[in-house]
């Protein structure tokens, strides 16, 4: 599996996810690598692969632009982050990560996706323990932006 | 006559949206009974009676998932009720798995106003 397959992965799944579930163009901007995450602030939603490969899939966004997800979704205006921009945010990730998966499937074999964690702080700080490499695509919408970040790894055999 | 819908999703927002597109479909929408998970859903089942037909299903759920809950309904009073199964997983083989369980049909997330016409019009000529 190269980068380019992934990113490409990642690129086609959240056009699709954005622009049929919200009406939403994104602009894709310079996807790479990052291999010490920095404190970020904001709504995170974790899901999890397992299979042959195994490792983690996130959607992370400032609160202006969860909030922005949350009212698109539900149609109203909300200000706040509340129960339901994390579920809305969550949901979003579920989708984009079910159509990664579909696409890197053939590539890596069957994997099994867990339901969304969401995480919503300051200050906040990410690690894996078994692939210090994620992908980190991010993505403009407007004056807003997000990131789909990816990390994944061949499950070592005992 | 209007048809009552069970939402099966553990994601309230996304309960929200699928019955909105529901409504939306130009069907006539009775009632929307909403539950989080198989079991929650089997209970709210048990309540309505008949009185439930048609249901939308989440696959991926805690607790008791969508293909799951498909098994205890084709198996218990309700076999008759069709169940749509709705999932962000779309590949080939979930798509039979669920269908040989006795799916009525299988909606993909991210779905189409057009994409949730042509599933009830399917249902419900």
């Amino acid at each position: 599996m190269t980068d380019q397959e992934v990113y490409q992965a990642i690129q086609e799944s959240t056009n699709a996810v954005f622009t049929t579930m919200l009406h939403l163009e994104i602009s894709p901007k310079q996807p790479g690598e990052e291999t010490d995450p920095q404190p970020l602030n904001g709504v995170m939603a974790l899901l999890g692969f397992t299979g042959e490969w195994v490792g983690t899939g996130i959607l992370y966004c400032r609160e202006q632009f969860a909030c922005r997800l949350g009212s698109a979704m539900l149609m109203t205006e909300i200000t706040e982050v509340t129960n339901d921009v994390l579920d809305g945010v969550g949901e979003m990730a579920n989708m984009v990560m079910g159509n990664v998966k579909d696409r890197l499937e053939p590539l890596v074999g069957t994997l099994a996706m867990s339901i969304p964690t969401v995480v919503y702080g300051r200050n906040f700080h990410t690690r894996t323990t078994a692939q210090p490499k994620w992908w980190v695509y991010p993505f403009g919408v407007g004056p807003d932006s997000f990131e789909i970040r990816l990390c994944l790894t061949h499950k070592k055999t005992p | 006559m209007p048809v009552n819908v069970l939402i099966i999703d553990d994601s309230a927002v996304m309960r929200k949206i699928l019955e909105r597109s529901v409504r939306q479909a130009r069907m006539q929408i009775g009632n929307v009974v909403e539950a989080s998970d198989g079991v929650e859903a089997l209970k709210r089942l048990g309540e309505a009676g008949d009185g439930i037909g048609l249901i939308f299903c989440d696959v991926n759920m805690p607790n008791m998932d969508g293909l799951e809950f498909l098994k205890q309904v084709k198996d218990a009073d309700f076999r008759k009720v069709p169940v749509v199964m709705v999932t962000t997983e779309g590949t080939e083989a979930k798509v039979m798995q669920a269908l040989s369980l006795g799916a009525a049909g299988y909606i993909r997330k991210p779905f189409t106003a057009e994409q949730m016409q042509e599933v009830l019009g399917r249902l419900f000529p």
